[in-house]
């Protein structure tokens, strides 16, 4: 078995579903990608009326289309048959699914205990569910990246994340930085994704 | 509308606002700051919608959803699951949310 590194043309647009919104830069930056190629994949996803670009808030940025999601999904689902990961990654989601629960209770529980006052400090207890997280995470995507290596990274912007919650709690949820939150749930959004499922 | 709609409440304070229901990405150009997004569910796209609404809606999930932490994140007053909200609640009505009830009533101009 051979680890598949998935072509520019479905990346560029794939990063866009997973960040949901965000400018070209970003994009590149997801994947490694060379920026002047990714701004012309953008182009010519515009183009094709896949992506296009808005203004939020002072923000302007990329989103998937209805039409570019269909097409992310028609494009993730050829790569997994073509590389027989299908079966794999789904069991890897049966065994994600469990974790996915204990993630959005820690990021609840911290979230509902923290509205009184959020400089307080993170409690340790706290700290150690997401460092399990952590460690159930690593050998998941250890999984995943045997099959597609586009699923690199999540454990190591996880572990990032954590170690900077502890002086700065806005890398629990926070949604102003690459916090456990936004990984994680980056995470779920590539597995539901890739295998064409509803949330 | 009669009545009120109600649901999961996920994040507490109220909100009065426009009613506008969001379908799918390709509406997102139709939200004002302001106005209370009503919507199915919630995913990565819909993030920045939250900088903009001043309260959220969804017909789906509960207090562990991504609608629920991030409009907690955003502090916009939020009530989840609320099963019909979309059938129920007319486009451009004013509508008053309360996040810590789990309410959303019909408030006349």
């Amino acid at each position: 078995m051979t680890a598949h590194p998935s072509p520019a043309e479905l990346l560029v647009p794939h990063v866009v579903r997973l960040k949901g919104f965000a400018g070209t830069e970003a994009v590149a930056a997801r994947f490694g990608l060379d920026a002047a190629q990714t701004h012309e994949g953008l182009l010519d996803a515009e183009a094709y009326g896949w992506v296009t670009r808005a203004s939020f808030a002072g923000l302007t940025g990329w989103s998937l289309t209805e039409a570019g999601r269909r097409h992310n999904e028609a494009q993730l689902r050829d790569e997994l048959d073509a590389h027989d990961a299908r079966d794999a990654v789904a069991a890897i989601h049966d065994d994600f699914l469990p974790l996915n629960s204990q993630a959005t209770r820690t990021f609840t529980d911290w979230q509902l205990g923290s509205m009184d006052g959020p400089q307080q400090a993170v409690p340790g207890d706290l700290l150690g569910r997401l460092a399990e997280l952590a460690q159930r995470l690593r050998p998941l995507e250890g999984r995943l990246t045997e099959r597609l290596t586009r699923f690199g990274g999540y454990h190591r912007r996880f572990a990032e994340a954590l170690a900077r919650a502890a002086d700065d709690p806005a890398w629990i949820t926070g949604m102003k930085v690459d916090s456990c939150h936004r990984v994680w749930f980056e995470l779920h959004e590539d597995l539901i994704a890739s295998l064409g499922i509803a949330r | 509308m009669t009545g009120a709609v109600t649901g999961v409440p996920a994040n507490p304070g109220r909100a009065l606002g426009t009613a506008r229901l969001v379908r799918s990405v390709d509406d997102f150009g139709r939200l004002r700051p302001g106005d209370v997004l009503v919507c199915r569910t919630t995913d990565p796209a819909w993030t920045p919608l939250f900088h903009l609404a001043a309260a959220i809606v969804t017909e789906t999930g509960g207090l562990l959803s991504h609608a629920a932490i991030v409009a907690r994140e955003c502090r916009i007053p939020a009530v989840v699951g609320a099963a019909d909200a979309m059938t129920l609640l007319p486009d451009g009505a004013q509508v008053l949310v309360d996040g810590a009830l789990g309410t959303v009533t019909g408030v006349a101009r």
